[in-house]
């Protein structure tokens, strides 16, 4: 019953969405509902994501929590984060060291949580995802080889971009006449991500598109209930 | 002879991977020491949001959207920070926001930095940071009809009501411009889904090296433009240095770092192209035999 | 070294020093610093998000509607009435929260089926208009454009975007015959993904470089000060 009930809200929330693309603008009758569904939806959607975030960060510390009780391994560095989560949470909920009181920007750089974000979170976000510089180099040396045509094609257009990237990619085969432009390296470069990697990323785009219309008319007309609990 | 050639390309294709990234840091730090820089050129997927500046009357507002976080800042931040200059210097007011948690830290970062250098620049009239606001694509949908409805304070506590930047901005549509500079999603790919195709204004953006492959499809139908990760960023600067504004070269970000990046670059390829000589002879001398 | 070292007084700039070698060291293999490092982004990220939600949306957009004397406290007008349909997300929202307790988990499902509701409508529309309808709309207005007076080389780009597209769309709809003529078009359309993939790859060294130059920079410049 509350399965059946949840779906019912479910359509009801995501029609009243597409009607109201399509309705005239009023004030009252089914338009005048679609239209109040899309503009308040939205609102509510961004006041729901929030506690969204409480869930999902009361699950992660549960999780921790439980690693150190079970003194499961490794669960030294399960106190790490439970503790600068803590720490974090009052820190930016107290608005500690900036504006006095709780006046003044939460995102304050003076702040605590400021200082925090300047000194920990954006050094550790910046430094991980830089180590992907280093696993790039060593893919180019070990795994971009030539082996099939396909793969033949994919390291000749990368390697066209990586060169015709180079600020000075103008300046190389400067010595092909005019009418041989097009093989300098910069003109190369911009004609593959124009047109070649164009119609590619479009064949993508509409068959992802395709794929996101199918699966929201599957949840919309109740085809998957996998969501409420992993019955059909 | 040939053993002794399969030996030496058999250690060159098994070669340490450590020894790659220690190379890799190696030349990085020298070109950092040398301060390589390169100049750039404008290219055709930049000049059309630098023309649209130029060509919009002064004072109509300019939205930038922030939505990055320190993983893709040094991309990024760069572009911010030329739009920011030209947009201000050209005499249209600015209005920041972002959809990303970290974004309302990178929007002080930028300003910050930024208009310590226009000391005249005045917070509320020529520019405004709305801040970060949770919901993604449900914030953009929200603007569309009303910017007050959602943002009843700017990022510092302030009722929008009391800023006069936005005494004549009742939604996105009043503004000139909408810029998203997006490392992900949320970002420019629902700016143009739910901003730019539904209300039919000009939108432009800038993405990660990565991602702009992905956005080209919407280029130049439904995005007037796009900064293609740093080299788009240095690309724009090229053309704030060849218009009539005068601005220092030292402001410009993205060129002074195309150096190390353009030596990073030639570094991958040689990578590439020993791998594949590697693989090559080993190939042809294993079928000698 | 350490007097260059000591240029730079700021503990926490020798904190994001730390972090940054702490991180680097995964290079060489999996060790207790790189472990303590990713323990401690996980602990301050969830709490910094936690944070950011609850003083961006939640306090402005949820509180203050329904308390209005709450703007005070952070020294904002308060608003003039109460908001009660804000009850609605919020009360939506604490049923989330019982996802937590098995016991009455089931009462969040009203909350999944209002957010899943949400999303899917919107995308239904959205992805149908702006990357399906108008990416077929922009192959067809490419080979057929307004202006007559477009060159050669336009009207060879277009027809080659138009070709690409259908072969790589050939490919990915998996259509399947034995008529050879199908299957050269389904492998053009593999090697017009192979180079989009190319170009992604090509483009995707030049933002990890740049992540990598800047995290170099600041360890030679700000924290040792030798640059």
């Amino acid at each position: 019953m509350k399965r059946n009930l949840a779906q019912v809200v479910l359509s009801v929330v995501a029609l009243l969405i597409v009607l109201s693309a399509f309705l005239p603008d009023a004030d009252g009758g089914l338009a005048g509902i679609a239209k109040s569904a899309d503009s308040y939806f939205p609102i509510w959607f961004s006041i729901i994501a929030v506690f969204a975030f409480v869930l999902g960060a009361s699950s992660l510390i549960g999780s921790h929590v439980r690693k150190i009780k079970d003194r499961e391994n490794d669960w030294q560095y399960s106190i790490v984060t439970v503790s600068s989560f803590a720490i974090v949470l009052i820190v930016g909920l107290a608005k500690l060291g900036g504006a006095p009181g709780l006046e003044g920007d939460v995102s304050d750089p003076a702040s605590f949580l400021g200082r925090i974000f300047s000194s920990v979170l954006s050094p550790l976000h910046a430094t991980l995802f830089s180590l992907l510089a280093f696993y790039m180099a060593s893919a180019a040396f070990r795994s971009f080889r030539i082996r099939s045509l396909e793969t033949t094609v994919l390291l000749v257009s990368a390697s066209i971009i990586i060169v015709g990237r180079l600020p000075f990619a103008s300046k190389l085969f400067s010595f092909l006449p005019e009418t041989l432009h097009w093989l300098r390296p910069d003109k190369l470069s911009l004609w593959m991500l124009l047109v070649p990697n164009t119609a590619g990323q479009r064949a993508v785009l509409i068959t992802v598109s395709l794929g996101v219309i199918a699966v929201a008319l599957k949840y919309i007309l109740g085809m998957s209930r996998d969501m409420f609990g992993g019955q059909k | 002879m040939r053993n002794r050639f399969i030996s030496i390309f058999t250690t060159v294709d098994n070669i340490d991977r450590r020894l790659i990234y220690l190379m890799l840091a190696i030349t990085i730090s020298i070109s950092l020491f040398a301060d390589v820089s390169f100049r750039d050129e404008p290219s055709e997927l930049v000049i059309p949001i630098f023309n649209h500046i130029e060509n919009l009357e002064p004072g109509i507002p300019i939205l930038i959207s922030m939505e990055y976080s320190p993983t893709s800042e040094p991309e990024l931040a760069p572009m911010a920070k030329a739009v920011t200059h030209h947009a201000f210097l050209a005499g249209h007011p600015i209005c920041y926001m972002s959809l990303w948690p970290e974004g309302g830290m990178m929007i002080n970062r930028l300003t910050d930095q930024v208009f310590a250098d226009y000391p005249d620049a005045k917070y509320g009239e020529q520019w405004a940071n709305l801040g970060f606001k949770v919901g993604g694509e449900m914030v953009i949908n929200s603007m569309r009809d009303s910017l007050h409805h959602i943002y009843a304070t700017d990022a510092f506590g302030t009722s929008i009501d009391k800023i006069p930047l936005f005494n004549d901005i009742n939604n996105l549509s009043d503004f000139g411009l909408l810029l998203s500079f997006s490392g992900g999603s949320p970002g420019l790919k629902e700016w143009i889904l739910y901003a730019g195709d539904e209300l039919d204004i000009p939108l432009a953006g800038g993405c990660k090296g990565v991602g702009a492959p992905q956005f080209l499809p919407y280029f130049p139908g439904q995005i007037i433009g796009l900064f293609n990760g740093l080299k788009g960023a240095s690309e724009y600067e090229a053309a704030l240095l060849n218009s009539r504004y005068s601005i220092d070269a030292d402001l410009l970000e993205a060129t002074n770092r195309m150096g190390p990046q353009t030596v990073a670059h030639m570094v991958i390829m040689v990578f590439l192209v020993l791998g594949n000589i590697s693989t090559l002879a080993l190939f042809i001398l294993r079928r000698l035999r | 070294m350490i007097c260059v070292i000591t240029n730079s007084n700021h503990f926490e700039t020798w904190l994001a020093a730390f972090l940054t070698l702490a991180v680097f060291s995964f290079l060489y293999r999996d060790n207790p610093f790189y472990k303590f490092a990713e323990h401690l982004f996980v602990g301050v990220s969830a709490a910094y998000w936690m944070v950011l939600g609850f003083w961006s949306t939640l306090w402005p957009n949820a509180i203050v509607p329904l308390f209005p004397n709450a703007a005070l406290v952070v020294g904002a007008t308060p608003p003039e009435q109460r908001d009660f349909v804000i009850l609605i997300p919020v009360i939506l929202g604490l049923m989330m929260l019982l996802k937590i307790v098995p016991r009455y988990a089931s009462w969040g499902n009203y909350t999944t089926a209002f957010i899943i509701g949400t999303t899917a409508g919107y995308s239904l529309v959205r992805y149908l208009r702006s990357d399906f309808i108008y990416q077929l709309g922009s192959i067809i207005k490419s080979v057929i454009p307004a202006s007559a007076s477009i060159g050669l080389s336009e009207v060879a780009n277009s027809i080659f975007i138009l070709l690409a597209t259908i072969s790589a769309l050939y490919y990915f709809l998996r259509i399947r015959t034995n008529k050879r003529s199908a299957n050269v078009i389904s492998r053009c359309g593999l090697l017009v993904l192979m180079t989009a993939f190319g170009v992604s790859f090509g483009s995707a060294v030049m933002g990890r470089v740049t992540l990598l130059v800047d995290r170099l920079y600041f360890l030679f410049s700000d924290w040792m000060g030798i640059l």
